[in-house]
């Protein structure tokens, strides 16, 4: 059976409704059993001069990149879309306003940017709009229509989530909002079609749980909250936002709490607090706030107190570019903290992913008893997904503390046990007969301060030991190797959103007959050195893509194997275009 | 709240802000007759329409509108013009029948006005004059009134029985009536000179209805074909002659010339008289012809033919006198004359002929003056010249309508007459009578958006089997329901969008509502010499915005920008121009 | 070169309107004789220029609008002829020398070609029956026609010009029956003594089309859907009787598509009248094809040439004429209708090769 592979962009002004257009398409063609990928470019401004494009792809299995050309455009306004025009590929369609209320000169007009392969269709949305809701507000709706009356998408899935979306704001919106869905709908449904995008129809899946659409901070939330999260502490920061703003939706009506806190500070200490309160407790932020947080994770680090941090990168230094994404942060994660402060730190490569090592983080938090750090980006936590969910049980643990002893009679609590694993069992304040103290001073077992030279050996090796056990955590691939197997030409290592667009490049690479396989490393630290080294033996060159100037990953590997590898490191402030990636790949292959 | 105005910057908004009425001759109030429609009033309407044009159930059938050349809604992106003349028709057709006019006397005056011709301007002004208190008779040549609308009018395109009915009370407030009387110089006729001796003031609206002649070579100037030949009449006389009750017959194949009214009447006419090859041949071409393009459309679906590029030349006969062709010379089309129509030039050695036995030529008309008893001044027209207030050159003695400005339609007749009338009732009693405008506040927008999407609604004919009958009315007039549509249709554009600077917050919502390019960003506008505001001057730098501003040229009267201003600071006022005294 | 050509520093604007055979051969042509200059073609339709006499293929050899097309898509690029699709063009300024396009955008030129062809005409007594017919102008309407029309349907084919009877030899040969009620404008743009009239009717009836006499019948009075159970379509006679047919199509010949240029200033009558180097009344507008009456010496009229040698040369003469050139377009064979060699009709307009 054919597979379905239709990228459709929406590009408009701030206030047009390009947005909220996406989100129903992406959640209509999820509803109808299709798989999707999405990433939206917004503005600053919330209206009038901004430029918004809404992408998504739409595969019968999941894909995990956007392609550089997409097969619908439609245009909510010129202005704004007249340069993507170029983005559609051949036999794909242009559609756009026919019918503009202001003149504009020559050249202005989406008509003109037509490429004679491409397929251009005028609509007179607004009149459409007009006519069926009585105002111009629902282009945005009779765009959606169009878009699956030409594509041939059935409404109902559509016309379902309308009424979801706008639900709240009464029936009359409603009415209307469905009225201009169906303008649209019927005008493109009786128009002749030229272009060739078209849905193959999806054959029955097997039952393998729920299908849902999230994005990568709606995941982590979800997560969170699936993993028994207990409270939040949080400042607000592009991109991570509204991993606090959905917790502080849902936490209360699980009869749980969350805070905004006064600073990054502020949070991260009262994470610490939970966490040593023994509650399952979490903060969100982005590079500057990570910076803020260094110092407490040291705290949490050297008390050995289990805390979570999800921090979502974004074009840096300082303020850097808060609505662009980028992977340089990975460093301040590693080693932001001053001291021997080694700690867990993951990073989700999708949005599944991101569900994933939100709920396993607390997991490895308790279990280790060390901070965590979830690493995202802004890409992966704007990202739309769907994702597959179980069906019912729990997808973690909830609770992996390693158990307390009972105390021997006269026996006094070592909070700080030396043992053979490095975990010492840990009490909670309240728990009868373990008082004990924790300082960020060095400690002996008993919690006491002790400086000397044999104690902070021991506990150093303690701290850092405990973590290699990270690498077999339960139920969790800290690597994993995609494409060819056994020896190949060109193997790439990749971490984060990126390894969505190395393995489309690998992939892509295969097609050209040039041996190719892709690793993704999900636990950056503790490394997976082992597996890493078992695959840079595979592979007779190593290429290193990521999203920051200084390849800061590159340099971890370089690091820990002392071996060499190539290259790739760019700042587009958006994803790796996978097309540099294969001419990389083909670069190399040619040796 | 109400008031009254006569700044001139609102009697310039009222004058060019509503197209339709601006373009009627007799400046009728078109959308206040049209709410009237859609609000079921008929009978209100018609009145309504009486006040501008004495005669609105004929001229809802015959005018030529060019109420609708300029209304908003057929303005490029608006759509279709509103089908004016329809409606103004179904008002007529609807109102209840026991409907009531009623009119407005003045006290008598005790002065008598003789009018000469009862056709569309002298009833027109003969009927204001006794309402304002006149003594008025009128002198009528045929044996009926009417004037052009009786004799050089088919049936099937105006029914003579709503036409006696609204001449008559057009007439019934003391006009005096006589028919069958000729004003003129022959023998039994009144004289001109007598009538201005009896009377106060005498008004000559005598038409113009003598035909051209054709000029063809070889045939001296100012010969009448008709005579010549029996198979070749003119288009007035022949329709005035079939409208006196006269037995008409025509051939098999006729060629009609001419591109006018009368042309195309006389080529249905001709149809129905059971002509089957029917041929109207033009000077210049289809473009150029002033009829209404539903009339054109109808013509057409009668089986007409038309003929451009094209000028007789010379007739051809068989040995009995009979037609048996016209020779024609092919043309180009040349340069442009006053009324926006074309010269044509003819084109030397083009000749062709035209196989036809009936010539019907309606190449135009005039006036003729032959029966004025006394010197008059003729314009280089040759039509009698007059002043300002309708006076010719001999004191008491005005002119109107057709007589005065040549052929042209019953619309301009009625409201050239009525002005008249009113400068004859000045010069009379020395009345004076002003325009003012009314300005009434709406409290919200009369129409809802869906009304600017329905479409044109046509007017429903009889089949084309039916049209035999050359008496039996084509049109059928508008059902209720089709007139209570199309009335929805018009913007109502004597209402005044206005924002009130003072109070805009800048919010732009109206901007992002706005169905046209009607709501523009202005940092200036222009002040004209008479104080009234011209052309706004945009700006799309936001800094340099002094007012947003609703350019009523474009406003589409929808109200989305009322219902959607968060502090309504968007007025609606009603404006419109009523006649008071003094 | 005319002195205001050779004066304009800018690269010149040929503005051509309509995609068809015309546009297309001048477009080469402006290309070729200015290569410096910008070359646009507007039209109204979503594909790039393809050959509407090869429409009747549809119902044989060709499944999708591509293998129609002329030219492939990289050749407009490669040549840097700028084909803008969905632009009707709702006005022309000559005195400002600009196109206005429906969508509210204004375009300069300053040559402009029309070039937009003519539409089937359909006389005004069947104006109310449009929704009822199908038509074959454009691809989108002929495969409209095509899924209306069912396996060895039936085509009722009102009129019959030379465009409809080139349809009509593709349907007989996929065995549909072709019922043909004929009008004046059988065979246009023929023109055709009574004799010869007859005698090509004679030879349709001998290829297998089904002749009604439009005029004996007097006309037709309706066309209606038909019931439930008959065929989709039903055609009366004014003096009785009527037809059936799955589709009913209009082939009346074709009439100039002016509207826009009416109320320019520019002498129209019912196309756009040019003289022989096919320059309109306006000096810097020309027109080409079946929209335009070229003034003809030997007849001292105006008059249509119709047919693909024509329309094409008409092209090329006024790309030449809008570059400086004097060249008068001359037509290169008479028009005739006969018979080919398996006597089914035959007609000089039918020749599509230069």
């Amino acid at each position: 059976m054919s597979k379905t592979d239709i990228q459709i962009a929406i590009c408009g002004s701030a206030g047009d409704g390009t947005i909220a257009a996406g989100d129903i398409l992406r959640n209509a063609v999820a509803a109808a059993g299709y798989r999707v990928i999405g990433f939206d470019v917004y503005p600053p401004e919330i209206r009038g001069f901004g430029k918004c494009i809404s992408r998504l792809r739409i595969t019968t299995d999941q894909s995990y990149s956007l392609k550089r050309h997409s097969d619908v455009l439609l245009s909510l306004d010129d202005s704004q879309a007249l340069p993507h025009a170029g983005e559609v590929r051949d036999m794909g369609a242009l559609i756009f306003e026919s019918q503009p209320i202001a003149p504009c000169l020559e050249g202005e007009h989406m008509s003109a940017r037509v490429l004679p392969g491409q397929i251009p269709y005028g609509f007179p949305m607004r009149e459409l709009s007009q006519q069926a809701t009585g105002g111009g507000r629902s282009r945005n709706l009779v765009a959606l229509g169009i878009i699956a009356g030409l594509l041939g998408l059935l409404p109902d899935p559509f016309r379902k989530i309308i009424a979801r979306k706008f639900g709240k704001q009464g029936p009359e919106i409603v009415a209307r909002s469905l009225a201009g869905f169906q303008a649209g709908f019927e005008d493109a449904s009786r128009t002749f079609k030229l272009d060739d995008v078209v849905f193959a129809p999806i054959g029955p899946r097997e039952p393998s749980g729920r299908v849902i659409m999230l994005s990568g901070n709606a995941a982590v939330a979800r997560g969170c909250l699936d993993a028994e999260l207990d409270t939040f502490f949080g400042y607000p920061i592009t991109p991570a936002t509204s991993i606090m703003e959905r917790l502080a939706t849902e936490l209360p009506k699980r009869g749980r709490r969350l805070l905004q806190t006064e600073d990054e500070i502020a949070a991260i200490a009262a994470t610490i607090g939970a966490g040593y309160a023994g509650a399952r407790a979490a903060t969100a932020t982005s590079g500057p706030g990570l910076a803020l947080m260094s110092e407490m994770l040291g705290l949490a680090t050297i008390t050995e107190t289990p805390c979570v941090v999800f921090v979502s990168q974004r074009g840096g230094p300082s303020t850097g570019m808060p609505t662009k994404t980028e992977q340089s942060d990975l460093n301040a994660a590693l080693y932001g903290s001053p001291g021997d402060g080694q700690r867990i730190v993951i990073a989700p490569t999708n949005v599944e992913g991101c569900y994933r090592c939100a709920g396993k983080a607390f997991e490895m938090a308790e279990r280790y008893q060390t901070p965590v750090i979830v690493l995202l980006d802004l890409y992966l936590s704007n990202r739309y997904e769907t994702v597959t969910l179980e069906e019912s049980g729990h997808a973690f643990v909830l609770d992996a503390n390693k158990p307390l002893p009972r105390l021997e009679p006269g026996e006094t609590y070592r909070r700080y046990a030396l043992t053979e694993d490095g975990v010492s069992p840990r009490a909670v304040p309240g728990d009868a007969d373990h008082m004990h103290v924790i300082t960020g001073l060095e400690h002996n077992e008993l919690g006491r301060p002790d400086d000397s030279e044999s104690m902070h050996a021991a506990m150093s090796r303690k701290r850092h030991d405990k973590l290699q056990a990270a690498l077999c955590h339960p139920d969790f691939a800290v690597t994993r190797r995609f494409g060819a197997s056994g020896r190949v030409k060109v193997g790439l290592l990749a971490w984060g959103s990126t390894f969505g667009e190395c393995l489309e490049a690998v992939f892509m690479a295969q097609a050209l007959d040039i041996p190719c396989a892709a690793l993704k490393v999900v636990m950056l630290s503790p490394f997976p050195a082992q597996a890493v080294a078992a695959f840079m033996d595979d592979c007779d060159q190593v290429l290193v893509p990521e999203v920051n100037y200084e390849g800061q990953f590159a340099q971890l590997v370089q690091g820990v194997l002392a071996r060499p590898v190539t290259r790739l490191s760019r700042v587009p402030g958006s994803p790796m275009p996978v097309e540099q990636i294969l001419d990389e790949i083909r670069r190399l292959a040619r040796g | 709240m109400t008031l009254h105005s006569d700044d001139p910057r609102d009697i310039g908004w009222v004058r060019e802000n509503i197209p339709c009425q601006n373009a009627c001759p007799a400046g009728t109030d078109i959308p206040a007759y049209i709410r009237a429609i859609a609000a079921g009033n008929h009978g209100q309407a018609y009145e309504i329409n009486r006040e501008a044009n004495v005669l609105p159930g004929v001229l809802g059938r015959i005018c030529s509108r060019p109420c609708e050349s300029a209304c908003r809604h057929g303005w490029a992106g608006n759509g279709d013009p509103v089908a004016i003349c329809h409606l103004k028709r179904s008002a007529a057709d609807l109102k209840d029948s026991r409907h009531r006019i009623t009119e407005r006397l003045y006290a008598p005056t005790g002065k008598r006005i003789a009018v000469v011709g009862a056709g569309p301007a002298g009833v027109a002004a003969a009927h204001d004059l006794s309402l304002l208190g006149h003594d008025v008779v009128i002198l009528e040549r045929e044996e009926k009134p009417g004037g052009m609308l009786r004799y050089g009018i088919p049936e099937f395109r105006l029914p003579r029985a709503m036409l006696e009915i609204e001449l008559r009370n057009a007439l019934r407030l003391g006009v005096q009536l006589r028919t069958g009387v000729t004003v003129g110089t022959t023998q039994g006729a009144i004289r001109v000179s007598t009538l201005l001796a009896d009377h106060d003031a005498v008004l000559l609206a005598t038409g113009c209805m003598a035909p051209v002649l054709l000029p063809l070579r070889g045939v001296p100037e100012g010969t009448d074909l008709a005579r010549h030949c029996q198979d070749v009449e003119y288009g007035l006389p022949f329709l005035m002659d079939l409208h006196r009750g006269q037995n008409k017959r025509v051939g098999r194949r006729v060629a009609v010339v001419g591109a006018g009214f009368t042309a195309l009447d006389c080529a249905r006419v001709a149809r129905r008289l059971g002509g089957r090859e029917v041929t109207i041949h033009l000077r210049t071409s289809e473009e150029y012809i002033p009829v209404t393009s539903e009339e054109l459309f109808e013509t057409k679906r009668e089986g007409i033919r038309i003929k451009g590029l094209r000028t007789p030349v010379a007739l051809r006969t068989d040995g009995d006198g009979r037609l048996t062709g016209v020779a024609f010379v092919q043309n180009r089309l040349g340069g442009w004359r006053e009324n926006g129509r074309r010269l044509a030039t003819p084109i030397e050695g083009s000749e062709f002929i035209e196989p036809c036995d009936t010539l019907i030529i309606a190449i135009g008309q005039h006036t003729v003056n032959d029966f004025l008893d006394m010197r008059v001044e003729l314009d280089r027209a040759g039509n009698v010249r007059v002043a300002e207030n309708g006076m010719t050159s001999v004191h008491g003695l005005f002119a109107a309508g057709d007589y005065v400005r040549g052929a042209s339609t019953a619309i301009e007749a009625i409201g050239h007459a009525r002005r008249i009338a009113d400068r004859i009732d000045a010069w009379l009693v020395g009345r004076q009578r002003r325009r003012t405008v009314r300005i009434e506040a709406v409290a919200a927008p009369p129409r809802l958006p869906a009304h600017d999407f329905i479409p044109k609604c046509h007017m429903p004919t009889i089949p084309l089997a039916e049209r035999q009958q050359p008496t039996r009315e084509v049109e059928l007039g508008f059902t209720p329901e089709l007139a209570a549509e199309e009335a929805k249709r018009c913007y109502l554009c004597d209402l005044r969008y206005q924002i009130d600077v003072d109070r805009c917050i800048y919010c732009r919502a109206c901007i992002e509502v706005a169905p046209r390019n009607c709501i523009k960003l202005a940092r200036d506008v222009e002040i004209r010499a008479d104080g009234s505001l011209g052309a706004l001057r945009e700006t799309r730098e936001w800094r340099r915005v002094a007012a947003i501003w609703i350019d009523n040229n474009e406003c589409i009267r929808c109200g989305a920008c009322f219902k959607v201003c968060p502090v309504a600071c968007i007025s609606i006022t009603r404006n419109h121009f009523v006649t008071v005294d003094g | 070169m005319n002195a205001d050509l050779a004066a304009s520093p800018a690269p010149r604007h040929h503005v051509i309107i309509g995609n068809g055979v015309a546009g297309n051969q001048a477009a080469e042509l402006l290309r070729d004789r200015d290569p410096e200059s910008r070359v646009t073609i507007l039209t109204h339709s979503r594909l790039l220029f393809y050959n509407r006499y090869r429409l009747p293929r549809i119902f044989q050899d060709v499944t999708s609008w591509p293998e129609l097309l002329a030219l492939p898509p990289e050749h407009y690029a490669a040549r840097r002829i700028h084909v803008r699709r969905e632009c009707r063009v709702s006005a022309v300024d000559p005195r400002n020398r600009l196109v206005k396009l429906a969508h509210n955008e204004t375009i300069p030129y300053d040559t402009l070609l029309v070039a937009t062809g003519g539409r089937g005409h359909l006389p005004e007594e069947l104006a109310e029956y449009r929704p009822l017919f199908h038509h074959f102008g454009s691809y989108e309407a002929a495969m409209a026609t095509r899924r209306a029309l069912p396996d060895r349907g039936a085509v009722v084919m009102l009129g019959g010009d030379m465009i409809g009877l080139d349809l009509a030899r593709t349907l007989l040969a996929i065995q549909c029956r072709v019922i043909l009620v004929t009008h004046e404008t059988t065979f246009w743009p023929h023109a055709l003594t009574p004799e010869e009239r007859a005698e090509a009717l004679s030879t349709l009836e001998t290829m297998g089309i089904e002749v009604i006499d439009g005029d004996a019948r007097g006309g037709i009075v309706a066309v209606e859907q038909g019931a439930p159970g008959l065929p989709a379509r039903r055609v009366r006679f004014h003096n009785g009787g009527d037809l059936y047919g799955d589709v009913v199509m209009p082939c009346f010949g074709l009439t100039p598509m002016v509207e826009f240029m009416v109320g320019t200033g520019i002498d129209i009558e019912r196309g756009v009248l040019v003289n022989p180097q096919l320059r309109t009344s306006d000096p810097c507008i020309f027109a080409a094809g079946d929209v335009c009456q070229i003034w003809s010496e030997e007849e001292r009229a105006y008059r249509f040439y119709y047919g693909y040698r024509n329309v094409r040369a008409m092209g090329a003469v006024a790309a030449v004429n809008m570059t400086g050139g004097q060249e008068a377009f001359a037509t290169t064979r008479a028009e005739s209708i006969g018979r080919d060699a398996q006597g089914r009709i035959d007609s000089s307009f039918w020749v599509y090769e230069a």
